[in-house]
């Protein structure tokens, strides 16, 4: 494990552990479910106030690569029994999620939270609940890294 | 299962970040120092500082692998190159000094929240030395240098009690009566002799006792200031030598070069030239981006080469494991497991353009598939699975039969 990864993802593990003991600074809504290794994160999601998810958790997976954090993380919906991704114009049934900050637009200087949060607000900030264009073919053929997948960004526009 | 397995991944680390700090509410200020002297890309303390063409501060090292993926800063996005960084020794010295600090500082700041009433009068005296001892203390290269004259100052007595205090573990001070350490050569000499051995040229009286510096800090400080005496020394075998040093590694453009020529560049620094040309060309291109960001530390921080080559061994491990990282698919194990899709999807491909196909020119000829194709019939030997294809001719009766030939797993 390089250093520069396994050092500053101790960090942030160790920022989140303090904010979410902390109330007043939790990101509200946004919960670290599992951590048992420094390769696969989960965290949960919902929405708080009026948004069309409503009441609805989602499961995010975040998995890292040892060239974290020059490289993004890979950043998923969980689909399982128990969970499913939302229905939103940027993710796919197969839970891969469609947003510049996690391709084009990922800074080293970003940070796990900042991912979930800029998740978060998406989902806030959805006018329409609707799958995305291509869904069936996309889910057929994607791959299991939704990094692998090349995404073409088309603004802030839901 | 959800659970969160925090405790075992944290304990065994000696994290350190700005939460260190009380908030500002109690301790005003600590916290965003502490921040502000760390690379927004690591999150480690300042190594190497260098600034961007934007003015944004990251480490080198760090630096130079954000603008191998990407030509802009991580911060503003403007863009710039590995070229236009400059190193910002500013930063470094404040870091440096930072370093210092830190843990007596957390350590004041535990014993006056800890206990207010009890330590408060402890601890106010040296809250008030700290601004005055540490310029002498913690960077004393710069200062003393510049007034040489001053010979007396180092190692005062200001200077040990803070250090007493700071290192409460209890490190060998120098006694007054002793030796002390030359600010010229570096060498122990007793206190007496100090003056004679400086108007020597530091050629007499050293005690040689090179047992007794035993303090780190002190050992350290001894590095700076042959370091930083040789650095300035002029002559010109030095300089020669010194810009050789100094001169940081050139880009190499790899598309121009046999592997030979890569690997001979790799032997030059006592590398290892094994792997293919992907590796040898990934590990050059690593050894120039610590080489040159070892370079933009100042000179007494410089790691030496051997300590360099180590890292590099560490950064090998690394890839190796990278590899069979689950991020990485392996082609053929995703061939292997999804063998039953792709198999469908031949078959469903080489059935339809037969399907497809009656537009050959002047053979209106109508295809029809004699039998249903079983592709969903199950394993079976590949002559039976693909089914004889009649085609009926348009106007003469002749019948073709056509065995389409396939072997999946050819």
């Amino acid at each position: 494990m390089s250093v520069v990864y396994s050092r500053r993802l101790k960090k942030e593990l160790q920022e989140i552990q303090i904010e979410q003991a902390d109330p007043a600074k939790r990101a509200a809504g946004i919960q670290l479910l599992q951590a048992e290794d420094l390769k696969t994160w989960y965290f949960s999601i919902e929405v708080l106030g009026e948004s069309l998810y409503k009441n609805e958790v989602f499961h995010l997976m975040v998995r890292f690569d040892p060239e974290y954090p020059f490289k993004s993380p890979a950043v998923q919906f969980v689909v399982s029994d128990k969970v499913k991704p939302p229905v939103h114009p940027h993710v796919y049934t197969n839970g891969h999620i469609c947003a510049s900050i996690l391709g084009d637009d990922w800074s080293p200087t970003l940070s796990v939270m900042a991912i979930c949060i800029t998740i978060q607000s998406m989902l806030a900030s959805c006018k329409k609940k609707e799958l995305p264009e291509g869904n069936d073919d996309y889910v057929r053929t994607a791959p299991d890294n939704p990094k692998k997948t090349r995404f073409v960004y088309h603004g802030d526009s839901v | 299962m959800w659970k969160v397995n925090l405790k075992e991944l944290l304990d065994d680390t000696d994290v350190q970040d700005p939460t260190d700090f009380p908030p500002s509410s109690t301790v005003p200020g600590l916290r965003d120092l502490d921040g502000a002297l760390r690379c927004n890309i690591c999150q480690e303390l300042y190594e190497a500082p260098v600034v961007l063409t934007c003015g944004h501060c990251f480490c080198s090292l760090c630096a130079r692998n954000q603008l191998g993926e990407k030509p802009a800063c991580p911060t503003c996005w403007r863009e710039t190159t590995i070229s236009s960084i400059r190193v910002n020794p500013t930063m470094e010295e404040a870091v440096t000094a930072w370093k210092d600090a830190r843990r007596f500082v957390l350590h004041m700041i535990n014993d006056t929240l800890n206990g207010q009433t009890k330590a408060i009068e402890a601890s106010r005296p040296t809250k008030r030395r700290k601004p005055n001892a540490r310029p002498s203390g913690v960077v004393p290269d710069m200062v003393s240098h510049q007034r040489r004259s001053g010979r007396s100052d180092v190692g005062s007595s200001d200077d040990d009690a803070e250090r007493e205090m700071a290192m409460s573990s209890g490190t060998p001070a120098l006694g007054s009566n002793s030796s002390i350490e030359c600010p010229v050569c570096a060498k122990s000499v007793p206190m007496t002799m100090i003056n004679d051995h400086l108007d020597s040229n530091c050629k007499y009286h050293s005690a040689l006792s090179s047992g007794k510096i035993a303090s780190s800090s002190k050992s350290g400080q001894k590095d700076a200031w042959s370091k930083l005496l040789n650095g300035t020394r002029s002559g010109k075998d030095k300089e020669k030598h010194e810009a050789e040093v100094d001169n940081p590694l050139p880009k190499a453009s790899y598309t121009v070069l046999k592997d030979k020529q890569i690997r001979d560049l790799l032997a030059a620094y006592n590398l290892s030239t094994t792997g293919d040309r992907p590796q040898l060309i990934a590990r050059h291109e690593r050894w120039v981006a610590l080489y040159n960001a070892n370079l933009d530390r100042s000179p007494i921080l410089r790691k030496r080469p051997a300590e360099l080559q180590l890292e590099m061994r560490r950064w090998e491990e690394d890839r190796r494991g990278a590899r069979k990282d689950p991020l990485k698919i392996d082609i053929t194990e995703y061939r292997r497991a999804n063998k039953a899709e792709f198999d469908k999807l031949i078959q469903r491909a080489r059935v339809n353009p037969v399907h497809g196909s009656p537009k050959q020119p002047n053979s209106p000829k109508t295809l029809v598939v004699e039998s249903a194709v079983g592709s969903e019939s199950g394993p079976g030997p590949a002559s039976d699975r693909w089914k004889r294809l009649k085609v009926a001719g348009g106007g003469g009766g002749e019948t073709d039969a056509i065995v389409v030939d396939s072997d999946p797993e050819g």
